[in-house]
């Protein structure tokens, strides 16, 4: 575009930010990487392929939805591929491929594009997508048998399914500190804890990520896990059980986080982040799936924006500023 | 039009030791003064003349001008510059041979003193104003700062003068105010210190509701400049009109901010090129803050008092507003100073749900444009906010109410 300083006509302010929303999203994807690493170095190929089939398909749906619809495209913000990528993450190394094509199909339609684009939908698209392929194919998704097609230097089973089988007893098989360092099963990226916790906190200082919802979530979850092991159920795993295991970490920092739809208010961050807590051991303990996370998160999109919508605090108290 | 070419003078007049931090830039020894209307008969060549902004008719307070000097000549300039010129709002002229009493000691700047108190105060706009505001000194924090804490007994005595010149009640003082992104992306040292003549509320959305009601009801006196204080209180103890003025220079978004001493009437362009900075097409130079400041599009535009920073943005940062969806960040309210939810207010004008705007509080925005310059997908939310209140005005105008 060729600019003369006299044409130039531009309102303030006269310098922006540079935090854009694409470089969020690349900034994102770069914090994910080392995790999604991780679950390659430990299932080889088939991980890669996964991830690599997740972010294609919904960069691919992207492109389509945004063609049929006439609407400018938007594949090089990165939103298409961080969401791929988290989705790829949660899935188990063995899934097949159209079950990664049909379910970023749903996602991006039933999560992104039918409220016009990205930040317009109210629901977390990656979640919408786990779902529907969760629910539909169990055999192949579901986390229950865990990761048997494969040799891993430590238990081969999910364990929050062995939770679900055997109860508490199996809790001593599980030590907190193997689980930070990763040694567990589930999902290709979602059991490297300690690579999630440090990709969020390099987030949270970096302010990409507010901080109030994964303090809050873990809060929650640890505070619904005491609860209701204090209830004395024989499924209800501990705190530190809950949090270190399944897709708390990765859900914590960056699927809730999901621009689109977290709340905007900093004190409804703490709520949506409680109640995403508080549910998850809800549907963990009680619910068919070994894991409920995505369905806690779904669930409470749909309550939060009841709350959300509140004017400011300061309107009521101030005097009206007139235009000249 | 005419104008004086004159003969820089200020070398007379020893201004105060430099401080640690400050580059001097040092002024040009012949520069042009385009001369008012009221004033251009009254000038001869061989006077002793000051430009610059009148702050206040008071004698007590005197000038707050500068570019003191002899006119060498006068000629006659086209029509293209001289609308730029006429930013020196005053020209003071008097008699350089009425100054010079053979028994009056040759105290720095007392002729100069002697000149603005005897001689009559024309305004370039034929306007005799009480006071001259210094609206918007949005000055970077490091000069306020840098101010205030040295020269703090200076600025609390120029308050007191100042107070009693123009009258308590027309008096209030916000310093420290700078509209601009901190690291944080918030909307940085709105108001750092607010002093006070009288003991005002010490609430931030109060402090600024005042400033908006000062503008409103002009003469009254806004202080807004650290610098600016320190400056006044020099001129009303020494009776000397202020020669320099302090400018902070920025380089880029992100660059380091030089604080100068430039001597008052210096042209923009000249002070960006002394600086070392050389402009290329395309360049966006701001006056006054990157937030509310304004573009310059004309480098002949001098230094005046009310000059508190200059900032070049390359062609290559200089953004444009887009008019892209929204993603729902929260990073416009989290930055907004007085917590509108500025998201929904913008989505509300642009849908043209004007009541919705006014019910979440439209009306209370104080347009500081800390929206526009944090929204990631560069969104016009400062525009959109300021056409929501025009539209509830005229809203209701329409329905008949007052």
């Amino acid at each position: 575009m060729n600019r003369s300083p006299l044409l130039t006509v531009s309102h303030f302010p006269f310098r922006r930010t540079y935090v854009t929303f694409s470089r969020v999203q690349y900034a994102l994807i770069l914090m994910l990487l080392p995790a999604a690493m991780y679950g390659c170095s430990l299932y080889g190929l088939f991980a890669a392929r996964i991830l690599a089939a997740s972010v294609f398909f919904f960069m691919l749906w992207d492109t389509v939805f945004e063609t049929i619809a006439g609407k400018k495209h938007t594949l090089h913000d990165g939103s298409a591929a961080l969401a791929g990528l988290l989705f790829g993450m949660l899935l188990l190394p063995e899934t097949p491929w159209w079950i990664i094509a049909v379910g970023s199909g749903a996602a991006q339609f039933l999560g992104k594009q039918l409220f016009g684009g990205a930040g317009g939908s109210p629901f977390n698209a990656v979640c919408i997508g786990w779902a529907v392929v969760t629910i539909s194919w169990p055999a192949q998704v579901d986390l229950t048998f865990g990761s048997v097609g494969f040799t891993l230097p430590f238990s081969s089973m999910f364990p929050l399914a062995e939770l679900h089988r055997a109860g508490n007893e199996v809790l001593s098989k599980f030590p907190a500190a193997a689980l930070f360092r990763g040694l567990q099963a589930g999902g290709i990226g979602s059991g490297a804890i300690f690579l999630l916790f440090i990709g969020g906190c390099i987030g949270m200082l970096l302010r990409i990520i507010p901080w109030r919802i994964p303090l809050s979530f873990f809060a929650g979850e640890a505070v619904a896990a005491l609860l209701v092991k204090m209830t004395g159920v024989p499924f209800s795993g501990g705190p530190l059980f809950h949090i270190l295991t399944g897709y708390s970490c990765i859900a914590a920092f960056f699927i809730a986080t999901d621009l689109s739809s977290r709340p905007v208010s900093s004190r409804v961050m703490l709520l949506y982040g409680t109640l995403i807590g508080i549910l998850t051991v809800v549907f963990r303990v009680l619910g068919k799936f070994p894991e409920g996370l995505p369905f806690a998160i779904l669930v409470v999109n749909i309550i939060i924006p009841l709350f959300d919508r509140g004017a400011s605090p300061a309107v009521a108290d101030m005097p009206e500023v007139v235009r000249l | 039009m005419k104008a004086a070419v004159v003969k820089n003078g200020s070398a007379r007049f020893p201004c105060a030791p430099v401080p640690a931090g400050l580059e001097i830039i040092p002024s040009p020894t012949m520069y042009s003064i385009a001369l008012p209307k009221g004033i251009a008969s009254n000038v001869t060549e061989g006077q002793l003349v000051v430009a610059g902004q009148a702050l206040c008719k008071n004698p007590r307070i005197g000038m707050f001008a500068s570019l003191p000097g002899t006119v060498e000549k006068i000629r006659i300039i086209d029509g293209k510059s001289d609308a730029m010129m006429t930013a020196v709002d005053i020209a003071v002229t008097h008699d350089a041979a009425g100054t010079e009493s053979a028994d009056a000691p040759r105290d720095a700047g007392s002729d100069f003193a002697g000149a603005a108190k005897r001689c009559d105060i024309t305004f370039s706009d034929g306007k005799t104003a009480y006071c001259v505001l210094f609206v918007d000194g949005d000055s970077p924090k490091v000069s306020n700062r840098w101010c205030f804490e040295k020269e703090y007994e200076k600025s609390m005595k120029a308050l007191q003068l100042l107070g009693t010149a123009v009258g308590r009640e027309n008096l209030f003082v916000v310093v420290g105010r700078k509209t601009a992104i901190d690291k944080k992306n918030r909307c940085a040292e709105y108001a750092t210190v607010i002093e006070t003549v009288d003991a005002y509320p010490d609430t931030l959305p109060e402090i600024l509701v005042r400033k908006h009601q000062a503008l409103q009801t002009r003469p009254k006196v806004a202080v807004i400049d650290g610098y600016r204080l320190v400056a006044l209180a020099e001129s009303m103890t020494t009776g000397r009109p202020p020669l320099v003025t302090l400018v902070s220079l920025q380089y880029g978004g992100n660059g380091k901010i030089r604080l100068l001493q430039v001597s008052i009437g210096m042209r923009i362009g000249e002070l960006i090129e002394k600086a070392g900075i050389t402009l290329h097409d395309g360049d966006q130079v701001i006056t006054g803050g990157e937030l509310s400041g304004t573009a310059c599009f004309n480098m002949m535009i001098p230094v005046t008092a009310d000059t508190v920073s200059v900032i070049v943005i390359p062609a290559a940062e200089v953004s444009l507003s887009q008019n892209n969806a929204c993603v729902n960040c929260g990073r416009c309210v989290t930055a907004c100073p007085v917590q509108l939810r500025v998201d929904r207010i913008g989505k509300c004008v642009e849908l043209q749900m004007i009541d919705q705007a006014v019910e979440l509080g439209v009306n209370h925005c104080i347009e500081c444009g800390i929206c526009s310059a944090v929204c990631m997908t560069c969104r016009p939310l400062a525009h959109l906010m300021a056409t929501g209140k025009q539209s509830a005005a005229s809203a209701v105008e329409k329905n008949g109410g007052c």
